[in-house]
């Protein structure tokens, strides 16, 4: 299980990909989540992310009849959230490449590599 | 916009009714906690047919509304209320003189009655008859306000509450004893007036904000 800490900052990206892949609910964001490996997210940890994609203009939605009953809201990808999905993978790519390194280089090295990398 | 929140908030009434008690509970103090000044009745409106949609549809599946909105409900409407659009201070101010102009058309009412009997028509307004109403319409904001935020603690919700309740009746047990400073004298077809145009500020602010 990941540390929600850590989630946190990539979570926001992840669900605009899931959104990218086809339109989406809630529900199934989060089972989709939870089969990339993620754990089990729960719906009310994304929907304030869903709520802040939407005002940010990344996400459109849509109501639409379900086959378990109530209504549901739809979400599909707007162009600018195409366009912050491309910054999120940028950023998050420079990210691992980065820690990777970190990580590397103390595991070959031990703490003593690390020192040297930052003199 | 303000026939969107009624139209919404008919169907949310229609959807609670197929929730189960437990989880309209959990939508209840949810709702009652987003309930704020600063948050526009139609975007409440939204933000409940959302969860109320979830948690009716993680019911249809087997799953409670625990296991849906997550172990913290607060944590989670504070999170949603960061990110729903908040009203402006005009828009804010509109509203509390909307709520003041309902509630001094109906106290006025109250007052009519209560003070109208003299042949001549005429009846006197003192200067607790001004602290009284300032002071209870005080404390209508101050109930909304604790049973919003303290939704998910209830206990202390109707024990602060409670203890209010005891004070501003006590103030008023000290206001009615004594006769006030007289600040003017009023006839019923003036204050008839004031009434018509209370309603009609009411009316107007209504449609402005909402």
């Amino acid at each position: 299980m990941i540390p929600s800490q850590m989630l946190k900052g990539t979570l926001e990206g992840c669900v605009l990909a899931i959104i990218s892949k086809k339109e989406t609910y809630g529900y199934e964001i989060s089972r989709q989540l939870e089969e990339y490996g993620f754990g089990n997210i729960a719906e009310g940890t994304i929907y304030p992310l869903l709520l802040r994609m939407e005002k940010n203009k990344f996400v459109s939605a849509v109501y639409r009849q379900s086959e378990v009953g109530p209504k549901r809201k739809y979400y599909s990808l707007t162009d600018a959230g195409r366009s912050e999905l491309k910054d999120f993978f940028e950023n998050y790519r420079k990210l691992t490449a980065a820690v990777e390194q970190l990580s590397e280089d103390v595991e070959v090295n031990g703490d003593e590599g690390a020192e040297q990398k930052i003199k | 916009m303000k026939e969107q929140s009624r139209r919404l908030s008919e169907e949310n009434d229609v959807l609670c009714e197929q929730i189960s008690k437990e989880g309209n509970k959990v939508l209840a103090d949810m709702v009652s906690y987003i309930r704020r000044l600063e948050i526009s009745r139609c975007e409440q409106e939204k933000v409940r047919k959302d969860i109320a949609e979830m948690i009716l549809e993680g019911e249809r599946r087997g799953i409670p509304a625990r296991k849906t909105i997550g172990e913290d409900y607060q944590e989670f409407c504070d999170r949603v209320l960061a990110e729903l659009p908040k009203l402006s201070r005009r828009e804010k101010t509109l509203s509390v003189l909307r709520d003041a102009s309902l509630f001094l058309a109906i106290w006025i009412l109250f007052w009519v009655f209560e003070n109208f009997g003299s042949a001549d028509g005429m009846a006197q307004v003192d200067i607790w008859d001004g602290v009284w109403v300032i002071l209870v319409f005080a404390t209508g904001y101050v109930y909304n306000f604790l049973m919003s935020r303290q939704a998910f603690k209830k206990y202390l919700a109707y024990f602060l509450t409670g203890v209010m309740f005891v004070v501003v009746l006590l103030i008023g047990s000290v206001i009615f004893t004594f006769h006030g400073f007289e600040l003017f004298s009023v006839h019923i077809y003036a204050v008839l007036a004031v009434e018509v145009m209370l309603i009609i500020l009411y009316v107007i602010l209504r449609r402005t904000v909402e």
